[in-house]
């Protein structure tokens, strides 16, 4: 029998993918079901391709950014969490999971962190188990 | 005191005779109840008319005439409609003579093959408190007293929104009768590489009915025009109207009832902390 494992999209910022990559030249360990989509910044993200990709057999979508930081004027993050927020409003909405999408603050130096939330997101998303929306949307009889 | 579709076939007459304006926007009787109807000579002013039928907003046939001076008819939610539209650039006021009818509530469409008897009040006109258009340039008050609203009912459960997302057929008729939907290419079916390709396959509803849905957050004022053109009759302003309520407790936004209040996130003050 196949193990069921969470498929998570990542879709991490050009400041955040640096930790990720510090993850793994400093030997973090974090769990092989999470592909990164590389954006110049998470405000860039569309959220119909959050969703876009749920609709394609994502289990999880997980956006990585800089910190809001005091210093910007206009923090773009603090728009990609208006997004993420609204978003998840909406899936709640219409019957699928919030946790299923969500924000990860990472710096540039921050692998271990990476690595660390990530496996838990994992879990978490384990116990959710699979978003199967072609199942729930199609086959259902 | 004159009814207000006389009082509107008057106004309309004058407004063309004067030429203030040079065309008016408004209703007219058709087999199905009525039709949107264009009027540019004072003598076919009788043709307007004005009734519990007159369900489908007209601001979204507006962007077609931008060179010219139109009257419009509008209700409560087409008011608020005009207003956001004024604060997205797409409207110039000054070419648009508004005038506000006091609405009291719309029907539902009656269905191919329904009986006509028992008509039923909208859903979302039962949770309106906006009746009468907060932008105007002249106001016409309703002899009739508001239709019965029964008290919201259904509120509360939840609907099986996959479900409902699945017998969508993908004619874009919600598109076209949304005021708020004026993007030359529309990104479910315009882009390419597609997001959701048209006839292909059914769980891109689902990204369909999600992206919709957030284009038209804190936005959409719940004129129910979407919803009333829907041949599968989709409720779709109660999914808007969830996203509202985010806006609204948020950030305290409401759409289209203020014209000086800026629609948030887009605006930062100086200063603010993220
Ligand atoms: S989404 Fe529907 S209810 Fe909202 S403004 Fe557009 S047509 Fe009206
Ligand atoms: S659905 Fe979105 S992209 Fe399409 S016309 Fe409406 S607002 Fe524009
Ligand atoms: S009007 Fe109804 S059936 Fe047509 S595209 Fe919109 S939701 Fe789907």
């Amino acid at each position: 029998m196949v193990v069921w494992k969470p498929k998570i999209i990542a879709f991490t910022c050009w400041c955040s993918s640096s930790g990720v990559d510090q993850a793994g030249f400093e030997g973090f360990k974090y769990p092989a079901n999470v592909l990164t989509v590389r954006v110049p910044c998470s405000a860039i993200v569309n959220p119909s391709l959050v969703v876009k990709a749920l609709q394609e057999g994502a289990d999880a979508v997980l956006l990585t950014a800089c910190k809001p930081v005091e210093l910007r004027k206009i923090a773009p993050s603090r728009i990609t969490e208006a997004r993420v927020s609204l978003l998840r409003r909406l899936l709640n909405t219409v019957g699928v999971e919030e946790d299923r999408v969500r924000i990860l603050w990472i710096s540039s130096n921050e692998g271990g962190i990476f690595a660390s939330e990530v496996s838990r997101i994992v879990e978490e998303v384990e116990k959710l188990g699979p978003l199967n929306l072609r199942g729930k949307m199609i086959e259902q009889p | 005191m004159s009814s207000p579709e006389t009082e509107l076939r008057r106004l309309a007459r004058s407004l063309l005779e004067k030429k203030a304006v040079d065309l008016v926007i408004g209703y007219e009787k058709s087999e199905a109840g009525v039709r949107p109807c264009f009027i540019s000579e004072p003598n076919e002013a009788e043709r307007l008319v004005w009734n519990p039928d007159c369900r489908l907003s007209l601001v979204r046939y507006l962007r077609g005439f931008k060179e010219k001076r139109v009257g419009i008819i509008v209700k409560g939610c087409d008011g608020r409609a005009i207003v956001e539209l004024i604060k997205e650039n797409q409207l110039d006021r000054r070419s648009t003579f508004i005038i506000a009818v006091e609405c009291n509530g719309v029907y539902k469409p009656v269905k191919y093959g329904s009986s006509k008897l028992g008509r039923q009040i909208a859903e979302y006109c039962e949770k309106c408190e906006v009746r009468i258009s907060p932008i105007r340039d002249h106001l016409i008050k309703s002899d009739v007293k508001a239709l019965e609203r029964p008290s919201p009912k259904n509120d509360g459960e939840p609907l099986d929104w996959l479900s409902l997302f699945r017998k969508c057929l993908r004619c874009m008729a919600c598109v076209r009768s949304c005021p708020f939907c004026y993007c030359t290419e529309c990104s479910i079916e315009g882009f390419k590489p597609a997001l959701v390709h048209k006839l292909v396959d059914p769980v891109e509803l689902f990204t369909f009915h999600l992206t919709r849905a957030l284009h038209m957050a804190g936005r959409c004022v719940e004129c129910g025009a979407c919803e009333s053109s829907c041949p599968v009759e989709i409720p779709l302003t109660r999914l808007y109207h969830e996203l509202n309520e985010w806006f609204r407790e948020k950030y305290g936004y409401v759409p289209g009832v203020n014209l000086e209040q800026a629609p948030p996130p887009l605006v930062f003050k100086e200063g603010e902390k993220p």
